[in-house]
């Protein structure tokens, strides 16, 4: 038998093995809880102890404040309703994505 | 679902803790996982089976530890392999014997091994790096750089491993 025909054989092998409530099993035997990795914690308090340095809450307060004394008085409402539009766009698209590979499968 | 998809249902269940996330990647990576146990436990089905399952827990539990720099299908190869030869290891222990009597001891007969007798037979006459370097090269269709890191070998032990277990195969199969 030479290396093709090997090949071949080893192909022939091969199957799909069907689910038949595998995954289901496996997903009911999983801990509860992934605990956080310490990394995200690490940068949370990096991040937070940084935001706190550079006085970002009183930076933050200034800056809306210069805003809302130079824009128009429509400029928040329609701002608001954008913001809630785009997070609800994507929320729907990324929720189909997700359904879509899911019935797919 | 390319290795893009199963980076992104990785950082959901790493970053946000979403326990769901990790079902796409067991339904995705049951079938090869499952088949390398099988050929491995020469078609032991409920043995392949727990092993698996074995498998994808500690592959959840150490999910964090995945860092992306070769395929998550590689990594899971990894684990599987480390957790098909600590079950070897701890059924030497118990018992005392070599690897291929252990061998042996799997090679029982169910629905795949009755079809598939021949080809576990003679995989059965291979040493069990051999067979592992066969079945992730020749059926997993791992490459030899990605099969040489789920073994941790040099290439060239890995390349090694699949010539000798090639021959073999061939002359055993004839």
């Amino acid at each position: 038998m030479n290396d093709r025909q090997l090949k071949q054989r080893l192909k022939q092998h091969k199957q799909e093995i069907p689910d038949n409530g595998f995954s289901s099993k496996v997903m009911r035997h999983l801990p509860d809880k992934q605990p956080v990795p310490a990394l995200v914690w690490i940068f949370a308090i990096i991040g937070t102890l940084l935001f706190i340095a550079i006085s970002g809450v009183q930076r933050t307060t200034d800056q809306v404040v210069m805003m809302m004394e130079k824009a128009p008085w429509w400029t928040l409402p329609v701002a608001s309703t954008a913001i809630v539009c785009i997070f609800l766009v994507g929320f729907c698209f990324h929720e189909h994505k997700t359904s879509t590979s899911l019935i797919l499968r | 679902m390319s290795n893009a998809d199963d980076l992104k249902w990785v950082m959901q269940v790493t970053l946000f803790g979403n326990k769901n996330a990790f079902d796409p990647l067991v339904r995705k990576y049951q079938s090869p996982i499952r088949r390398f146990f099988l050929n491995l436990t020469m078609g032991d089905t409920s043995l392949s089976d727990d092993l698996s399952q074995e498998t994808f827990i500690k592959a959840y539990l150490q999910l964090s530890s995945f860092q992306g720099l070769s395929g998550f299908s590689t990594w899971l190869f990894r684990i599987a392999y480390n957790v098909f030869y600590d079950s070897i290891r701890a059924q030497k222990v118990r018992e005392e014997v070599s690897l291929d009597e252990v061998d042996r001891h799997y090679h029982t007969e169910n629905d795949y091994s009755a079809e598939n007798a021949d080809l576990y037979n003679a995989l059965a006459k291979l040493r069990h790096e051999e067979r592992t370097a066969i079945l992730l090269c020749y059926m997993e269709g791992l490459s030899h750089t990605q099969a040489s890191k789920v073994m941790e070998c040099p290439l060239g032990t890995l390349k090694s491993y699949v010539s000798a277990g090639k021959t073999k195969l061939a002359n055993l199969l004839q």
